[in-house]
């Protein structure tokens, strides 16, 4: 940890950081709540769904169930193999934890999302506890206001405006991986690999059946362990920490 | 089955199933990992997730497969020029609501 840094520069660092996927937030997650609530979802119900789990596609997967009053077991099945892609993230993101103790690194797990865990890992060095809760306030404030507003005012927003929307998280996470991939030729096959193992997942026939959850650890921990034979990285990763 | 009762109880099922998996690993390894296979295993981790987590699935996000094929053109062309996250994903939107917008026009969706 950087001695050098106070906790409210260390917090607003991180903030700083994640300003921009508050800012992608807010759109997707007030898709989410314009189709929860066209799904028969009360607003206050959507709004609390994105409070207490923080998620995109675990939660827009729970809420279409709740909407046709599937069972319990079967929500939780469905929602938790969405999910398991955050036993990988959190266990890369334990190693950028290595100073923080048990009760923050309780905390900090509720921040884990797809962007936010990307934004940390690649922080070079430690990444501490204040930096990481300002990195996860701004995309919680936006997926929580996201999701009143278009709880409050989805139905009069056009069903043109709804669908081009659903690209938003896509195009974000597009942003997120080339350039990294650009400046390293085994991230970038890494990254084909998985793509072409997900698109082979979704279109073989047999394969195909495998729940969409399952299928994405599949394909990630191929690509990357065949990632780890073929261009092992060195143990260099110091840096600055934050 | 609906009713308060029910939602909220599935809602606190769909937070319970959603905190495990991110509180498990980090709670229960604390140690630095030393194995080079698996250090540089997660650290490849988070490419392949994404890729896997945006395709195909991005061909399927919006009301037809051609306006997400130009909302993806025009987040891959963005992102090589090393734009930002959100003007990529602002510009990637916009390009799905104009395709949209004239395959309308040209009642064609």
């Amino acid at each position: 940890m950087n001695p050098s840094l106070s906790r409210r520069q260390r917090f607003w660092a991180g903030f700083r950081c994640g300003a921009p996927v508050m800012l992608g937030y807010a759109p997707v997650s007030f898709a989410f709540a314009v189709s929860a609530v066209a799904a028969g979802l009360p607003w206050p119900v959507a709004l609390l769904i994105s409070l207490s789990n923080f998620t995109s596609a675990g939660q827009v997967a729970g809420a279409n169930l709740m909407a046709v009053g599937a069972p319990l077991p079967e929500i939780g099945l469905t929602v938790f193999i969405i999910n398991i892609r955050y036993f990988l993230m959190s266990l890369s993101l334990s190693q950028k934890f290595q100073a923080m103790p048990m009760a923050k690194r309780l905390l900090a797990a509720n921040g884990v999302t797809d962007e936010i865990f990307f934004l940390a890992v690649q922080q070079p060095g430690q990444v501490s506890g204040w930096f990481f809760a300002g990195l996860a306030a701004g995309p919680y404030l936006g997926w929580a206001g996201g999701t009143l507003l278009g709880g409050l005012a989805g139905a009069v927003l056009p069903h043109a405006l709804s669908s081009a929307l659903g690209i938003a998280l896509y195009a974000m996470f597009i942003a997120i991986v080339i350039p990294p991939a650009k400046k390293s030729r085994a991230v970038a096959a890494v990254t084909a690999g998985a793509v072409l193992l997900s698109c082979l997942f979704r279109y073989l026939p047999g394969l195909n059946r495998v729940p969409s959850g399952w299928a994405l650890i599949i394909c990630a921990v191929a690509a990357s362990a065949a990632g780890a034979l073929l261009f092992p990285v060195g143990q260099e990763e110091g840096g600055q920490a934050v | 089955m609906t009713g308060w009762v029910y939602w909220l109880s599935a809602v606190a099922v769909m937070a319970l199933v959603t905190y495990i998996p991110r509180a498990l690993p980090l709670t229960l390894v604390r140690r630095r990992i030393e194995s080079p296979f698996l250090r540089s295993f997660l650290y490849y981790m988070p490419f392949a997730v994404l890729g896997a987590m945006t395709f195909p699935s991005v061909l399927y996000a919006t009301d037809t497969p051609l306006s997400a094929l130009a909302g993806l053109a025009v987040a891959l062309v963005m992102a090589f020029c090393g734009r930002q996250l959100l003007p990529v994903a602002l510009a990637s939107t916009a390009a799905v609501l104009a395709v949209e917008g004239a395959l309308r026009l040209l009642h064609l969706l």
